[in-house]
């Protein structure tokens, strides 16, 4: 039983668990590039959180089965349609063996997920099915998919019910994000403090991957941009490298860096990396370490209900 | 003022340490649960999950290991490691810029590079990739001003003071002084990572055969 690429578009992987506790290996988290997106798919399938799903980026992308089962699709708005037919995000959806389901390309944000009942087999490496694309293990073959590739299924447990995420908790995605962030550890390199990130918009620019994004505006000033010693970065850290226009870490960024660090996107809003695309444009906001704590303990509650246990990150 | 700790809201840094710090408060803080401890080159930092544990506790145990550990001798060192080099031209693309900077003969270069007391600072880069120190007063080595489109998996690097080594095959910008025998990273391994941080590192030279012999290299 098997789920076959018909068209993998950008770029689509199977994601799944980060990578978790091997940042002193240099093996950065990777995983879902929106971990409440995967989450919320999953859910609909009725498997954990954190489960094997495909991960679309930008789409259009279109995907076979070979075996009946239920799919759900969420992330970035797109169209989405069964055998032509259209088809809803955020609810569960059954195919029969030989159905093709198709996802348009994204109106908004970055990445759509598209989660199955079935058990996608792939061999976890260092403890996750995840693909980790640019040091190449994991998922299939450690690579993103191609036209053609034959995914293989075990048997889960099909649900037959048919469920909806509540309208209320279903994430919108626009053009524009708002990102707090907390001082980083080089902030105080900043000519004009955290307001040098805070009083700007920020666009991306097309050299966005998973591994980080370049930012486009007005160059940032620096005390000094003399490189640091190379010391940890995690996603959502904010780079200020010598041309003054930042770089933000994705989930499958570097484990350290040379950079000076001047921000770190907040816990609570780094799933919301993962829907930037080129041309997304973002507000950088600093809080303190307390209030992110806060937000963070909100963010979760406000899950808690239909995702409980939910882990962003 | 630059405080010695760095606090975000789920991971925190502690700064200027020397290697030897390094290590040892790494080694410390494996007790205190946190999600990843990533050495630097002269800092620690450590990430928490907030649904475990409060900023202010996170801080409070950062402080703690400072105070405590600090000082503390480091029980059981690493045993060391020995790489199997080859400073054949043909690996050494780069030995006699290098050994120029160090203001050596290039014949003298490797005999200089397997002398020094080099030790695993950190690994960073890539999954696997070594920074290593030594006490040699060495001058700021820059970087490939065109870096190369190719680097063999293997490849021994100086840059600035460190000594970097290549796990995979791929584009570089270090420049190149030999190239080791040993596989670096293999995530399909028991133990993924050859090096781990505070491990000293030996370099043994041999041929341009032995070092094909043992790296598997395909005649």
């Amino acid at each position: 039983m098997s789920i076959t690429v018909i068209k993998a578009g950008v770029q689509s992987s199977i994601q799944a668990a980060p990578f978790r506790g091997l940042r002193q290996l240099a093996v950065p988290s990777g995983g879902a590039a929106d971990v409440l997106s995967l989450a919320l798919a999953n859910r609909l399938v009725g498997k954990p959180y954190e489960a094997a799903a495909i991960e679309i980026t930008l789409g259009p992308a279109e995907f076979r089965t070979e075996r009946a089962m239920a799919v759900a699709v969420t992330g970035a708005p797109c169209q989405v349609a069964i055998n032509g037919e259209d088809a809803e995000q955020h609810e569960t959806l059954h195919l029969s063996a030989g159905d093709t389901i198709s996802i348009g390309r994204v109106w908004a944000g970055c990445r759509i997920y598209l989660a199955v009942s079935a058990e996608i087999a792939v061999t976890p490496v260092l403890g996750s099915q995840s693909t980790l694309i640019a040091a190449g293990f994991g998922g299939l073959e450690g690579r993103a998919l191609a036209d053609g590739d034959v995914i293989a299924l075990e048997d889960g447990n099909d649900p037959s019910d048919k469920i909806t995420t509540p309208a209320e908790l279903q994430p919108f995605f626009g053009h524009g994000f708002v990102l707090r962030i907390v001082a980083g550890p080089e902030s105080e390199r900043l000519a004009l403090g955290m307001a040098a990130l805070a009083r700007k918009r920020w666009r991306v620019s097309s050299r966005s991957s998973r591994m980080g994004l370049k930012l486009q505006g007005t160059a940032i000033d620096l005390n000094s941009a003399a490189p640091i010693r190379s010391g940890a970065v995690f996603p959502g850290i904010i780079q200020c490298p010598p041309d003054g226009l930042p770089y933000l870490i994705g989930c499958e960024g570097q484990t350290t860096g040379g950079y000076p660090r001047v921000g770190q996107v907040i816990r609570a809003d780094r799933h919301l990396i993962g829907q930037l695309a080129p041309n997304a444009t973002m507000l950088l906001v600093p809080v303190q370490g307390e209030q992110a704590e806060q937000i963070h303990a909100e963010k979760l509650a406000l899950w808690r209900e239909w995702l409980p246990g939910l882990t962003l990150a | 003022m630059t405080l010695p700790i760095y606090c975000a809201d789920d991971w925190l840094m502690i700064r200027s340490l020397d290697p030897d710090q390094v290590a040892g408060l790494a080694q410390a803080a494996q007790q205190q649960g946190w999600e990843d401890i990533v050495p630097g080159l002269d800092s620690l930092s450590l990430s928490w999950n907030p649904v475990e544990r409060s900023l202010q506790a996170a801080r409070d145990a950062a402080e703690v290991l400072l105070t405590e550990a600090t000082n503390a001798p480091r029980n059981g060192t690493l045993p060391p490691v020995t790489l199997h080099i080859c400073y054949d031209s043909n690996w050494a693309h780069d030995a006699e810029i290098v050994a120029e900077l160090l203001g050596i003969p290039t014949d003298a270069l490797p005999q200089w590079h397997a002398a020094q007391d080099w030790c695993v600072a950190m690994l960073g880069f890539q999954p696997g990739f070594g920074y290593l120190v030594c006490n040699a007063a060495i001058p700021d080595i820059p970087r490939l001003s065109d870096p190369r489109t190719h680097v063999a998996a293997g490849s021994v690097g100086l840059l600035g003071q460190i000594c970097g080594l290549y796990p995979h095959a791929g584009p570089g910008g270090w420049p190149i002084i030999g190239r080791i025998a040993e596989t670096l990273f293999d995530p399909h391994a028991a133990s993924p990572a050859l090096l781990t941080p505070g491990q000293k590192v030996r370099f043994e030279r041999v041929d341009g055969a032995t070092l094909s012999r043992l790296a598997g290299d395909a005649a």
